[in-house]
């Protein structure tokens, strides 16, 4: 892995001196709302999926799109991901100057701009995306000759969940066809993401369903060999199915991403990973019934959470609040600082500039959430400046 | 902290790039003119909660008339909106820690400021560091009116808290305030719950002037309780925000308001019957709703993080289209990106920051 390059260590910079005031302080002296990473429990979480990864023969490509921190991707790197998966061509700008050479936008990219940032992109390390139309492949490969790069394609594979991707064997052949023969291309293989896989809790239903999502993904890959286009990566998976699709054969990656910072939806799905990521907030109203905290949906996002050590039915979620019952048995007073679990994390880091990374209870870095997005053009600017 | 976002840079007004957030600025200037044509002859203020946008050059297009300042829920809301240039904001919300504190008090030199109180040990901090700082904060004691959030349940512990505002010579006690929450024009009940808050803010009003203290402000209301605070007889001023830009779920034949802001997706995906278009919950609040499409029709939606999969009779949009969508919910909305383009006419004419994550 490269070094960090100057966008990187510059956010890095920005937010450690914005927070300087808390470097080194406990958790219950830091200004609230705020997004807290538990350094040891986030390397159990990498270490968990590394051994997992021993035993199989398929590679993990961790999907950042989750934490959107160039820290954090960096140490999953270093915890045996070949690359990363991102969700859009900022994200994936980001990653290749953290170091990382190995990025694959794992969603459709559409309109010149963003083709022509993937293209400047590629100049620098392996960059792939996914397609599911001709209109795709066509701006990809103008903008790619235009660069004088070269981008991998994979085609998306509606596996069940019935979003993105082509739904049957002829479609993906003839998109392979057309991948194969536009200029500035590589067709590398096929992507697909069984999303509605988790959404089911119970276990055996889940894994049976991935297993047919997994069926028909590989029996595409089979329909192309067939016909002389091999498949290099066949690429699926999440945290809720990775056991299964792991070992599936003809299944060369994985891209889960919860596993990493995970939440109380992951949790139902495989709880062998712990909460690497909480929202720390203060009590800012104590009634003889409740306690009102200051973190809210507008912190902690429209999945709401649990408190963290203390047994606390939650009231209400509002959007700067939020209310857990708690009679006058509680000793929970005014000033007091509690964790909030989520239930959905990716929500919460939407809300935040930075990680407060916890060791030993003490703040010991502050890392960027970095792009924050949605708009982020500035990065292509700064390709197109050849920054 | 500060809300300014890392390594923003300025583009071009051109330079939209999907998934965005728009607001029509002649929505939303007819939104503030119907506003402040329902005040005159009601006796009451208005004070726009900011909170709904967190935008200071939206801020200032609410204010003048009637409208005398700003509402905010949090200091940092309050600071980027001083910085702006406004000079009458209320923390609607309780302050507790001491360097917000320390923050607040210091905003106190550059504008006026109030804050909402509920407990006599914040309030003891509070009138220690003005006094401090030579700063004079105005005061609200906040009532539980319905909520069941923050307040004070009583007008017996507000006559308490208000004698330790009474002895903080750096606090100004002003009156009371009470949030009745956002009610559904449908909700069971309803009227009965906003007339049983405003009884409870008009019994507490009365028992702080009879054991002689001042309530020249007793400040409440949202824009779904509009027209019933309007017609309050004790409420003098109003904290409606989402008036400006509304909501889909808040639209209501009796309120002169319209949708003011746009979702702005791309079509990055097609196939027979449906669209998946770039509009994910990582760039939009659902919480009242998923956002609604503007000027076509869906069948289905569903919203995921990073896509919205909508269900449509073909043809169906081309590849690359463009399409708008209302935000089910504004706030969270706006806290989700570090600027909104401004259209007039239907033309992109200029992009402002907002202070998004101004949280703390």
């Amino acid at each position: 892995m490269r070094p960090p390059a100057g966008l990187i260590t510059e956010a890095h910079d920005l937010v450690r001196t914005r927070y300087a005031p808390e470097l080194g302080r406990s958790r219950d002296g830091l200004g609230t709302p705020a997004l807290l990473l538990d350094l040891a429990q986030l390397r159990t979480n990498l270490e968990i999926m590394a051994t997992g990864m021993q035993d199989v023969s398929t590679t993990l490509r961790a999907h950042v799109k989750v934490h959107k921190s160039p820290h954090i991707a960096r140490l999953q790197v270093e915890h045996g991901a070949i690359g990363v998966g991102c969700a859009t061509v900022w994200e994936a700008i980001v990653m290749v100057r953290a170091g990382i050479d190995d990025v694959f936008v794992i969603n459709e990219v559409v309109g010149a701009e963003k083709a022509r940032a993937l293209a400047l992109l590629a100049r620098e390390a392996h960059v792939s995306v996914a397609v599911d139309d001709a209109v795709q492949v066509a701006e990809l490969s103008s903008a790619a000759v235009a660069a004088a790069s070269n981008i991998g394609v994979l085609i998306d594979v509606d596996e069940g969940m019935h979003r993105c991707g082509v739904a049957s064997p002829g479609e993906a052949l003839a998109l392979a066809r057309t991948i194969a023969d536009a200029p500035g291309l590589t067709f590398m293989g096929l992507t697909g993401y069984e999303g509605h896989c988790s959404l089911e809790f119970d276990e055996p239903k889940r894994h049976a369903m991935a297993r047919e999502a997994m069926a028909f993904l590989t029996g595409i890959a089979g329909h192309l060999a067939e016909h002389g286009l091999d498949c290099r990566i066949v690429s699926a998976a999440g945290t809720g199915t990775w056991q299964v699709t792991s070992r599936y054969p003809g299944i060369t990656e994985i891209q889960p991403g919860s596993y990493a910072t995970m939440d109380g939806h992951h949790r139902g799905l495989d709880p062998r990973f712990g909460w690497a990521v909480t929202v720390l907030a203060t009590v800012i109203s104590r009634r003889p019934d409740r306690i009102v905290l200051d973190a809210g949906s507008k912190t902690v996002g429209a999945s709401h959470g649990v408190l963290k050590d203390w047994d606390l039915e939650t009231f209400r979620f509002d959007e700067e609040h939020s209310i857990f019952l708690a009679d006058e048995s509680c000793p929970l007073a005014v000033g007091d600082k509690v964790e909030i679990l989520c239930n959905y994390t990716p929500f919460a880091i939407g809300y935040f500039e930075a990680y407060h990374v916890m060791e030993d209870g003490h703040v010991a870095d502050v890392w960027p959430v970095l792009p924050r997005g949605p708009e982020s053009r500035w990065l292509l600017d700064m390709l197109e400046r050849g920054e | 902290m500060g809300a300014t976002t890392i390594a923003s840079q300025p583009e071009p007004a051109t330079a939209l790039s999907t998934p965005a957030l728009v607001v029509d600025l002649d929505v939303f200037e007819a939104n503030v003119a119907a506003m402040a044509a329902l005040l005159p002859g009601t006796g009451k203020t208005l004070r726009p909660h900011v909170k709904t946008h967190r935008t200071p050059e939206l801020a200032r297009r609410q204010l003048g008339g009637l409208a005398i300042g700003i509402t905010c829920a949090t200091v940092g809301e309050a600071e980027a909106m001083v910085e702006a240039g406004i000079d009458d904001v209320l923390i609607a919300n309780e302050v507790v820690d001491p360097r917000k504190i320390a923050r607040l008090v210091a905003l106190a030199h550059r504008a006026r400021i109030g804050v909402a109180v509920d407990d006599p040990e914040p309030v003891a901090a509070l009138a220690l560091e003005a006094a401090r700082a030579g700063a004079t904060i105005d005061v609200l004691i906040d009532v539980d009116v319905l909520l069941h959030r923050c307040g004070v349940g009583s007008a017996v512990d507000a006559v308490v808290l208000a004698q330790a505002v009474e002895r903080a010579p750096a606090l100004r006690l002003r009156g009371i305030m009470g949030y009745e929450g956002r009610r559904r024009r449908t909700e069971e009940g309803r009227a009965t719950k906003v007339a049983g808050a405003y009884a409870l803010l008009a019994d507490v009003r009365a028992a702080l002037i009879d054991a002689g203290f001042p309530v020249e402000v007793v400040s409440a209301a949202g824009t779904s309780t509009l027209r019933e605070a309007l017609a309050d007889p004790w409420i003098t001023e109003v904290q409606a925000g989402v008036y400006a830009l509304m909501e889909p779920e808040l639209l209501d034949p009796g309120l002169p308001f319209r949708c003011a802001a746009a979702i702005r997706g791309t079509v990055i995906s097609r196939h027979p019957g449906r669209i998946v278009v770039d509009v994910g919950r990582r760039v939009v609040g659902v919480e009242y709703g998923p956002p609604v499409p503007i000027g076509f029709v869906a069948k289905d939606l569903w919203i995921s993080d990073e896509h919205a999969t909508i269900e449509m009779d073909d043809p169906v949009p081309a590849l690359g289209s463009e399409l708008d969508f209302a935000p089910g919910q504004i706030r969270t909305t706006f806290n989700l990106h570090d600027h909104v383009w401004v259209s007039r006419d239907g033309r992109l004419i200029d992009r402002w920051p907002i202070a998004r994550g101004s949280s703390q």
